[in-house]
């Protein structure tokens, strides 16, 4: 199994026409290794979450590569991006987002329900509420839960189909410090009784202080560095 | 025999009762019905009358029906366009009200033709619902009456 699970070749995603066009992302080229947890950092407007929506393939570039999990993804067609997004990818976004008419373990078993998986779907999200601290909380509404629960079970909705990469969109922007700083550790965790990969979109460079890599994205569509038009920190 | 309406009322002494003639043919021949037809105006060729074949003559109630019928089919695609209209009015809310819902669907990897489905079986749904309701009003309504 290859080391690298993200790669991204000159990607650019041009937004408009003519004299209204805009450059949200400029020949980005990165890649991400199995396991690492990773903090792409930007200002408002930078670019990171159209960089997101690359990775996330909730969106196509106008030109480059995406290529996860040793796949190419930009010739695949909605149906088999919908099957791949299931299960290569776990999202985890700014407002938890949880289904407010289903209980929180009925949200975690969401995703495996998708995927028409053969496993025991109650039990594996079962015991994923139990990892994050929630086995209080299973059949409650999740529109009945605090923010930060609601964050815990949308981290486990994230890993429930054990995806090659969990992203998360501005996890904590909508917690108090205390909580994100919870929010945080679980997160990091997870990372590393799983060894799952973590690519993390923040502002906040500052409420994750110990990451393995940051990624800086400046300008909207510049990255600042070497030759690869990127800055990345160890 | 032909015989004037007049004649008819004075022989039967119902001097203003009587308004119309129905002959009856022996044999079923609608050439013939129009033969009499044109016999009969021809004799009293003077006269401000009317002749017609029971077809001509049914005709003329049934375009009443039809008319009648027409009426109520129109106000009936009236009501089921309406009710369309009005689920497709509900729908659109439902959908654009869900939006992030649908969102979080597909980032999860739901397909475009689950979340379409999910609309639709909705919509059938309550198109089931409002039809069942509406027939069973209509029933009762019409056998109340």
């Amino acid at each position: 199994m290859s080391d690298t699970v993200l790669e991204l070749q000159n990607v650019s995603r041009i937004f408009g026409e003519g004299d209204t066009q805009v450059k949200a992302l400029d020949n980005v080229s990165l890649s991400i290794r199995r396991g690492e947890f990773v903090l792409i950092v930007g200002s408002s407007g930078s670019g990171k979450s159209t960089l997101l929506n690359m990775i996330g393939l909730l969106d196509k570039p106008t030109s480059g590569k995406v290529i996860l999990d040793g796949k190419e993804t930009t010739a695949l067609n909605d149906g088999q991006v919908s099957q791949y997004r299931n299960e290569k990818l776990g999202f985890v976004f700014q407002f938890a987002n949880l289904l407010p008419d289903l209980t929180v373990l009925e949200n975690v078993m969401l995703p495996q329900q998708i995927q028409g998986s053969s496993e025991d779907i109650r039990q594996n999200a079962t015991d994923l509420l139990i990892k994050v601290g929630l086995e209080d909380q299973i059949n409650k509404r999740s529109n009945k839960i605090s923010g930060g629960q609601a964050q815990r079970a949308a981290i486990a909705r994230g890993l429930v189909n054990r995806p090659t990469i969990v992203l998360a969109d501005e996890p904590t922007g909508n917690l108090d410090s205390v909580t994100a700083g919870k929010i945080v550790k679980l997160a990091k965790t997870m990372a590393k009784e799983l060894n799952q990969t973590f690519i993390i979109v923040t502002h906040d460079r500052h409420q994750f202080p110990d990451v393995d890599r940051v990624i800086t994205i400046k300008d909207g569509k510049a990255f600042s560095g070497e030759e690869t038009t990127m800055e990345i920190t160890a | 025999m032909i015989i004037h309406i007049d004649s008819l009322r004075s022989l039967l002494d119902r001097p203003d009762e009587s308004n119309s003639i129905f002959v009856k043919l022996t044999e079923k021949n609608p050439e013939a019905a129009l033969d009499i037809r044109k016999q009969f105006l021809a004799a009293y060729a003077n006269d401000d009358l009317k002749a017609q074949t029971i077809e001509e003559s049914a005709e003329a109630t049934l375009k009443g029906l039809r008319s009648g019928i027409s009426m109520i089919n129109l106000i009936g695609y009236f009501g089921m366009g309406s009710s369309a209209f009005a689920i497709v009015t509900i729908q659109m809310m439902l959908v654009n009200s869900k939006t992030r819902e649908i969102g979080v669907m597909r980032a999860i990897g739901a397909k475009r033709k689950d979340i379409l489905m999910v609309f639709i079986l909705q919509g059938m749904i309550i198109g089931a619902i409002g039809a069942g309701a509406g027939t069973g009003i209509g029933l009762a309504y019409t056998f109340s009456t």
